[in-house]
């Protein structure tokens, strides 16, 4: 054994490199041995919105490969311990040099843009230099914490929102510091993963304007939002025109998703999906779950064009709608298979109505769930009724042509 | 044989012709133009020098040195028919979505780990992006989900900001969580 570790000292002497470099080559293969442990600080905190069924894993990003899943393989056990991570600094050994200080502040800008604003807000209190290249106003830092949100609907509560951020940071609204601009220190640099509004009655209605403004004002400025989830279970339309017209001066929100029941689904419905202009670019969702209403509404809900009022979807088949389509100057529609698992898989079949002389673009998302058995049964009566025991969804986007 | 024609800049007999860099410990390189022109910073040179191009006296490199070209001059031989890279952004997050790294360019990163941030300056000054990228992106991963501790022992990071500062930095900034 000491002969070992004198030989390994002996090949440190002679070529530091190559023997720094063996070993973390040794050690990183070590690694993909050990489980896959997740960071501590990624935890995110448990909060109801989450829990619908509606977000999966994979929407919140914890498990996709968007946040580096790579990332999540390092054990830190390793750098602590076994191998010194620290970077050696300048190959000119004086011992003066400094890594963070010679860098050039347009490198820093640079490799800073890799890392979450979680990871920058550690870094902007490390020293001079790097608060200077993170705060400085630098145009290519946009990066965005992901907050979650679990608000208060208690007016007698002492706070409106609680936020928490990936790295578990929690903040109450009412709580900061300085309580005129509470809400834009929490926002700036920030979005809002996701907020869920359900409206029964118009005093919902009411209380939701109420509450966005509040939440508005002390932010001054609007409410960043990824996706904001509106449950409509009203009846009438009058409530949801209004929700429309003061939505866009308090929430700015990417995505805007609509949950209806389905007897809504009608021509006055449509017209005022229609007329809501959105000042960002908003998607309007209409999520629906049936197993035969769906194709009626479908079919009233796509009134603005002549071409869906003349043709059922289900009962022509794709040749002759995409014959159909392009006389009538369309996009020919787009079927695909999505395989889930072995035992069910999706079919969606997209139908996009883009035409020069429409304002919007209509995007129609019909998916089939229907299990893989489904192909092999040869018995055509079994087939059609095991098909439409499954559920399907339909699902509408409106985008505004650019 | 002097100086030599470099009307066709784009042909391909250019790319095989070599041209010889000096860099500034006075080493001489003989690259091949195709290789060199990885680098935009030499591809300008070449371009601009175009008629006049002396491909034997060679090219002066005031800012790089030998042991670093060498290493530069590995990553442009095995990229000099890559693609450019493209730089995408999470549009909700707005984080860059990191490369995806060839088992070479691994190897590459994990044989000259102590130089990375000389090879980031090699590759800012010569202009490649792709070196000069994925470097930053290494260096990155240091800093990327680690503690605040782990960071500051990383790059030997002196605390020279006074408590006031830090005050308004956490008032500024509530999510500062350090």
């Amino acid at each position: 054994m000491k002969n070992q570790s004198r030989e390994k000292l002996q090949q440190l002497e002679k070529n530091p490199q190559e023997y720094m470099a063996r070993k973390f080559v040794k050690i990183s293969k070590r690694k993909s041995f050990k489980r896959r442990r997740e960071p501590k600080a990624y935890e995110v905190p448990h909060s109801n919105y989450f829990h619908e069924g509606r977000w999966k894993d994979e929407d919140l990003g914890w498990s996709g490969t968007d946040y580096g899943s790579e990332d999540y393989e390092t054990d830190w056990d390793d750098y602590g311990t076994d191998w010194d991570y620290s970077i050696p600094t300048n190959s000119s050994n004086d011992g003066t040099s400094n890594l963070v200080k010679d860098l050039p502040d347009e490198i820093w800008e640079r490799i800073f843009t890799n890392v979450s604003r979680d990871d920058l807000d550690l870094c902007t209190r490390m020293c001079h230099k790097w608060h200077r290249v993170i705060e400085g106003g630098s145009k290519r830092l946009t990066q965005r914490r992901v907050v979650y949100g679990r608000y208060c609907r208690d007016p007698n509560a002492r706070f409106l929102l609680k936020v928490y951020s990936r790295r578990g940071k929690t903040i109450r609204v009412e709580d900061c510091p300085n309580r005129q601009n509470s809400g834009f220190y929490v926002f700036k640099n920030s979005i809002l993963w996701c907020m869920d509004e359900r409206v029964w009655n118009s005093e919902d209605i009411d209380r939701l304007e109420a509450y966005l403004k509040k939440l508005c004002d002390l932010g001054g400025e609007r409410i960043p939002v990824k996706s904001f989830i509106l449950h409509y279970h009203l009846r009438n339309i009058g409530q949801l025109e209004r929700f429309h017209h003061f939505f866009p001066y308090y929430v700015n929100a990417e995505e805007l998703v609509h949950i209806y029941g389905g007897d809504i689904l009608n021509k006055k419905f449509w017209k005022c999906l229609e007329d809501f202009g959105p000042t960002t670019a908003v998607n309007i969702e209409t999520s629906y779950y049936s197993t035969d209403v769906h194709r009626d509404a479908f079919c009233e809900t796509i009134e603005p064009s002549k071409f869906f009022k003349e043709i059922d979807i289900h009962r022509c088949g794709f040749s002759e709608f995409n014959r159909i389509a392009e006389e009538n100057g369309f996009e020919p529609v787009r079927q695909v298979l999505l395989q889930i698992s072995p035992h069910e898989r999706h079919k969606i079949n997209v139908h996009r109505l883009d035409h020069p002389k429409l304002k919007w673009v209509l995007e129609a998302t019909m998916t089939y769930k229907c299990a893989l058995e489904w192909n092999k049964d040869k018995n055509q009566i079994f087939r059609y009724q095991y098909w439409r025991s499954r559920y399907n969804t339909l699902t509408l986007k409106i985008m505004e042509i650019d | 044989m002097a100086t030599e024609s470099a009307n066709g800049v784009s042909s391909p007999e250019l790319n095989e012709r070599d041209v010889v860099i000096t860099t500034n410990d006075n080493r001489n390189f003989t690259v091949k133009i195709g290789v060199a022109r990885v680098s935009k910073t030499i591809n300008n040179m070449i371009q601009d020098l175009g008629e006049s191009l002396d491909l034997s006296s060679g090219i002066p490199l005031p800012n790089v040195d030998g042991p670093i070209f060498e290493k530069v001059l590995e990553w442009c031989e095995e990229h000099k028919n890559a693609p450019e890279i493209k730089v995408e952004q999470d549009p909700h997050t707005r984080e860059r979505k990191w490369f995806t790294m060839t088992e070479w360019e691994e190897e590459y990163f994990r044989k000259f780990l102590s130089h990375l941030w000389d090879l980031a300056m090699a590759a800012n000054y010569l202009e490649i992006p792709s070196l000069y990228y994925y470097t930053c992106q290494k260096l990155a991963e240091r800093i990327k989900g680690r503690t605040p501790e782990q960071i500051r022992e990383m790059f030997g990071i002196e605390d020279d900001l006074t408590e006031e500062e830090k005050a308004e930095i956490r008032r500024t900034n509530v999510w500062c969580t350090y």
